[in-house]
């Protein structure tokens, strides 16, 4: 059996924690740079707030809701993070940290007689000593139990919980929607459509083989995980992307080569970040960086890129190979709008083998350190010189509404009234 | 609660330190002050109203949530929206203040109240560590 728990609205409810006044308030989460809406609590949703769209739009419903307003605070997400999946991994030793606040449990099929008991007591037990609200799905396929979590939170009459079994599986999955499933996008579904499937019960109907030479193989064992047989393993599911971009952009236009560098290296050191999170080493970056339609007539985007002969994830090497570069994006008589770097070439750090002619990667002590430094206190607390500038720059990353860090610094620990 | 663990090697070059087997010996006062670490938080007391019980202005709080409950405990709780500190004595119902200034408050049908976890440690501070000196303005 496979149980999939996941934080409700995780971002916002974790604002709530230590600032019960939010309890009964709308609350927002905003992405780096303060401009989109990254997580809304339940109440943000049911009042029409709407999520992935710039915070201006909603500015009218925040003064009339009286919503609060957060940017996202990575080091209270993090260790609240962390304390979800420590205690989840005391109802099981067999645990996978899919995410920042998803944690997949296995268990003995018949190591617990009422899931839906054992859900609901999971769920109590992470709200008494976290306060954090979860939602619970069972079912006896990493799919299934992801279906299940889908139904918990979603479907009416769950309230948090859902097992699905062999007696509501045919229900509950008719209830969804094909692109509802793990690893059915929205192009995917669009294309099962002309094959007659929508609901998730349809294709759960079909016939692996066939969908399998008409899709792919990733398909046919998604059937079949639809049908209680496992086909996925915790290594299956790691969502190492082929490619990462990081672009921006800029509160004010950038005229200076310098201003430009320090926003591309800084692009390339988010990209490094990313890949070295999924075990994965750059081969080709992409540069670019380009002015806003509407000052001119025309567009003008300039682009380059850099090749590692010998691919890396060292935050010091990327950093030397990008720096020289930016000046081939750069003309003086510009006004850039927006720049960016896209790592388009990974590879495995795992299985890439180094010989004799691509030489030895530098010694990885560094970059660790800037990632273990940078875990705790936020992306771009320690980074890579030229990413700095002395003064403060409209592209950096304003985090003007930032909640207090309660639980990691000693200065900003929640304070208890006695009086 | 949580360091970023970076090796430190001390001694000259070449030569273990002759402390280095020995470091788990060392007295963390994490051992006797948490006990459940995912459900354990620390907060600051602000106010004089629990000085009869022990808890002045300005100390630290150890506050576990998976704490088990007893008939009569120091906790942290919601009252209109704001944590505060009581002592609750779960028979009758009432958060008890100590000080003769504040009086007993009936919870037992209060919708506003909302327990968040029990204090099981207080630590007073004769002297302000300078990790605490909160930046003024």
């Amino acid at each position: 059996m496979i149980g999939l728990i996941d934080g409700t609205s995780f971002y916002a409810s974790t604002e709530q924690i230590f600032n019960p006044s939010l309890r009964s308030r709308p609350v927002l989460v905003l992405s780096n740079n303060d401009g989109v809406v990254v997580a809304l609590s339940p109440l943000a949703k049911r009042l029409g707030f709407k999520k992935f769209e710039p915070i201006w739009l909603q500015q009218h419903l925040v003064e009339k809701h009286n919503a609060a307003v957060f940017s996202s605070n990575y080091a209270l997400y993090g260790e609240m993070s962390r304390r979800l999946h420590d205690r989840l991994s005391e109802f099981s030793q067999d645990q996978y940290r899919y995410s920042i606040d998803e944690s997949f449990l296995r268990f003995e099929n018949g190591a617990i007689s009422d899931w839906i008991a054992f859900g609901r007591f999971i769920r109590r037990t992470i709200w008494d000593e976290l306060r954090v609200p979860t939602g619970v799905g069972f079912g006896e396929t990493i799919t299934l139990s992801k279906a299940a979590n889908h139904a918990a939170k979603r479907l009416p009459g769950y309230r948090g919980v859902c097992h699905i079994h062999h007696g509501n599986r045919k229900e509950i999955l008719s209830q969804m929607a094909v692109s509802d499933i793990w690893g059915i996008g929205n192009r995917l579904a669009a294309r099962l459509k002309l094959f007659g499937v929508t609901s998730a019960l349809d294709l759960a109907s079909q016939d692996p083989d066939t969908l399998r030479r008409s899709f792919s193989i990733n398909i046919a064992k998604t059937i079949k995980e639809l049908n209680g047989i496992p086909e996925f393993y915790w290594d299956d599911i790691k969502p190492a992307k082929q490619q990462i971009f990081s672009t921006r952009s800029f509160g004010t236009r950038v005229r200076t080569l310098e201003a430009l560098e320090r926003s591309l290296v800084s692009h390339a050191l988010t990209v490094t970040r990313k890949a070295r999170q999924q075990q994965s080493l750059v081969a080709q970056v992409v540069m670019f960086a380009s002015t806003a339609g509407m000052d001119r007539t025309v567009r003008t985007v300039k682009s380059t890129s850099v090749h590692f002969i010998r691919p890396t994830d060292c935050y010091k090497e990327i950093a030397r190979a990008v720096l020289p570069k930016c000046i081939e994006l750069y003309d003086p008589h510009l006004d850039y709008a927006k720049a960016g770097v896209g790592a388009v070439d990974l590879v495995s750090a795992s299985n890439f083998q180094f010989d004799l002619f691509t030489g030895q990667p530098p010694a990885p002590g560094v970059s660790q350190v800037i990632d273990r430094i940078n875990e705790r206190f936020g992306p771009g607390h320690m980074t890579v010189g030229a990413a700095l500038s002395t003064s403060v720059e409209s592209w950096q990353m304003r985090r003007s509404m930032l909640s207090p860090s309660y639980l990691t610094s000693w200065r900003e620990l929640p304070v208890v009234r006695c009086d | 609660m949580l360091a970023i663990p970076i090796s430190v090697s001390a001694g000259i070059a070449g030569f273990e330190s002759p402390a280095a087997e020995y470091k788990d010996l060392d007295l963390m006062l994490d051992q006797i002050l948490i006990e459940r670490r995912s459900s354990t938080f620390i907060a600051r007391a602000s106010g004089v109203s629990m000085q009869g019980f022990g808890i002045f202005d300005q100390d630290i709080l150890i506050i576990d949530r998976a704490a088990p409950k007893s008939a009569f405990d120091i906790i942290v709780a919601v009252l209109e929206g704001q944590l505060v500190v009581k002592a609750i004595d779960r028979k009758k119902g009432i958060l008890i203040s100590g000080h003769p200034e504040y009086r007993p408050i009936n919870v037992s049908s209060s919708e506003s109240f909302l327990e968040e976890g029990i204090v099981i440690r207080s630590v007073r501070l004769h002297r302000e560590p300078p990790l605490l000196t909160r930046v003024l303005g």
